[in-house]
């Protein structure tokens, strides 16, 4: 059964609408608002989904088909990832039911509804302007968020965090929305597929600013080496769900865009294969440097924000490889974050909750004894995270490394090397201390929803780490999409 | 391009040059602001300078023009006008969302200096364990 793919976008904005509103009048029902709109999305996500085996979901809006009006075009790589990203503001929104009463839950709530908007609307829409609007969504929700502190720092927002994200951000989107000018100007039209189909007879040059000024601005929301110096002051100062919000959602979504402007739009009208040599490279400077800063790092919050950045670097690196069983591997390594991630950064939460500033390494010390579910679900994270098998960052490591083999890409397989040796080393401290139970600590049980929550995603690791035949079908598509711009092109004139 | 369109566009570029070296280069978040500001304007002026052509007026249309008299070789391309109109309310919210930011980041400061932009920096005690 097909539903209009546009609800994943209405359903969220009028959640984020009507959640400070009802907040006036009835509280007890402005809480329950942005959870029943997460799970109306992810019901019209189910019922699309079956949908994506045999290619795009696509809609029309106002009654103006293509080439005039906006269309939504949820290809299966746009389909998969907004169904990640539905399940990770699922599991930041349902972890935190305990009963607990929190400062800023309006706000929090709100922009949480609205990052999910603007995340989806950026991955499932056909029109370049429409990505800018939803790109200014997210990155205002992202400001306040970051400015939203952690349970138990309600008297000192992260002001620092949000005035620099708000510069970075404003910077961003700003200079996207010069690359799309110069498209615009280039190929008059603002569709996906048609700056496609024309960018061949455009100007080198043209496509070169636009790709430019694109690949910093997606480049920093995506969180790329050396645009991610507003990164850390975000994740150190805020909640454990912020830091999965733009791990899991924001920075995805980031990507998603920079990968389709990038091989899609951009690539057939430059020279043959620089946009890709770019991408590599700048890919694998970030997974080196995050890998290198989370190593170094002693703050657990920071720690884990760098670790997101060196996996943003991988997954640009892998997709830009440019042959399938890269953007195979890219498609693994990208769900296999979204799952273990949010649990890192809920189990960490819930560890140190109790600590005042940075949440140094120490504190998980023991978490085995004094809170055996949280210690079990979170060695799962970790050992999911690096790649143990069977998780689906296994497989995506696996498929990247035969990809650079074939490719004879050896300087980048050692960079890959050296990166997961320093991803072995951080989150090896970080076993070392869940099992150090030398000093007792008093039991502390972790709150049931939570532990649900933690389960559920650790279940969903297992699950396509065992059988990841069933997304084969998706990945086809993804390849097929960021290969040959053909396809995209016939999707989007449909 | 004739030279009235590279002196427009080359003003386009020097604007947004300016801007992003006063971001790059000012640690005041006000004076930073303000970079910001002028690389929006700066992108704006791009969006309206590319939908320009020579000698058609504004695309406001007056009164019933039909089918048979349309002004469509007349005006210029009305699109990146209506963008530019989204793109200043947008504009709008970020300033004042940044604004809001500095105010709090002085309240809770004292100062408006954002020190050391940089990587792996702490102006917060470190860590110790």
């Amino acid at each position: 059964m097909t539903v209009d793919p546009v609800l994943l976008i209405v359903i969220p904005l009028v959640a984020a609408f009507l959640v400070p509103i009802t907040s006036i009048f009835m509280k007890g029902l402005a809480k329950w608002i942005p959870l029943l709109g997460l799970i109306g999305m992810a019901v019209v996500m189910a019922l699309d989904f079956g949908d994506l085996y045999d290619g795009p979901v696509t809609s029309i809006t106002g009654g103006f088909g293509p080439p005039w009006g906006i269309s939504i075009i949820m290809t299966p790589f746009g389909g998969l990832l907004a169904t990640g990203m539905i399940g990770v503001a699922l599991f930041v929104m349902i972890s935190e039911i305990d009963g607990k009463k929190r400062a800023h839950q309006t706000v929090y709530n709100t922009m949480v509804m609205m990052a999910t908007t603007g995340a989806v609307g950026m991955v499932i829409t056909g029109d370049i302007f429409n990505m800018f609007v939803f790109l200014e969504i997210t990155a205002i929700a992202g400001v306040v968020l970051a400015a939203i502190p952690r349970d138990g720092h309600e008297k000192g927002l992260n002001w620092r965090g949000a005035a620099v994200y708000a510069l970075v951000g404003g910077v961003a989107s700003f200079l996207v929305l010069a690359g799309i000018a110069l498209l615009y100007g280039a190929t008059s039209t603002l569709n996906i597929y048609q700056i496609a189909e024309r960018i061949e007879g455009v100007d080198t040059f043209v496509v070169g600013a636009a790709f430019l000024t694109m690949f910093i601005g997606l480049g920093i929301e995506s969180e790329l080496f050396p645009l991610n110096g507003w990164a850390p002051e975000v994740y150190r100062g805020s909640k454990w769900g912020t830091g999965s919000l733009f791990s899991g959602v924001i920075g995805k979504a980031g990507l998603l865009a920079l990968l389709r402007i990038s091989f899609v739009v951009l690539s057939p009208g430059l020279e043959n294969g620089i946009v890709m040599d770019i991408l590599l490279w700048v890919g694998a400077a970030t997974y080196l440097f995050g890998e290198a800063a989370a190593f170094s790092s002693k703050d657990l919050y920071r720690v884990l924000g760098y670790s997101s950045i060196g996996v943003f670097g991988l997954l640009v690196a892998s997709f830009s490889l440019g042959v399938a069983d890269g953007i195979r591997g890219g498609t693994m390594l990208l769900l296999g974050h979204m799952l273990a991630k949010p649990i890192l950064f809920s189990m960490m939460g819930f560890a140190g909750r109790k600590k005042k500033g940075d949440v140094p390494l120490s504190s998980l010390k023991g978490l085995i004894r004094s809170s055996p579910s949280a210690g079990i679900i979170m060695t799962i994270g970790i050992l999911a995270l690096i790649g143990m098998p069977p998780s689906p960052t296994f497989w995506g490591k696996y498929f990247l490394f035969s990809a650079a083999g074939s490719e004879g890409q050896w300087l980048l397989i050692s960079i890959l090397i050296i990166g997961t040796l320093f991803e072995a080393g951080y989150l090896g401290r970080m076993l070392f201390n869940i099992f150090d139970t030398r000093k007792e600590r008093k039991a502390d049980t972790l709150p049931l929803a939570r532990g649900i929550m933690g389960a559920l995603f650790v279940f969903f690791i297992f699950l396509i780490g065992f059988l990841p035949g069933p997304l084969e079908d998706i990945i086809t598509f993804v390849i097929a999409e960021l290969i040959d711009p053909l396809n995209y092109i016939s999707w989007g004139s449909i | 391009m004739n030279g009235y369109e590279w002196i427009f566009y080359g003003g386009i570029m020097a604007l947004m040059a300016v801007g992003i070296w006063a971001i790059l280069s000012r640690r005041n978040l006000i004076k930073a602001i303000m970079g910001l500001v002028i690389i929006e304007t700066a992108v704006n002026l791009l969006l309206v300078a590319v939908g320009y052509v020579n000698d058609r007026s504004a695309p406001i249309v007056n009164g019933d023009t039909g089918l048979g008299d349309s002004p469509v070789g007349e005006v210029v391309d009305p699109l990146p006008q209506a963008l530019v109109l989204t793109a200043i309310v947008i504009g709008l919210a970020t300033t004042a969302l940044a604004l809001v930011a500095a105010v709090g980041y002085f309240r809770s400061t004292g100062t408006l200096e954002l020190k050391s932009f940089t990587y792996g920096r702490t102006d917060e005690t470190e860590v110790k364990e």
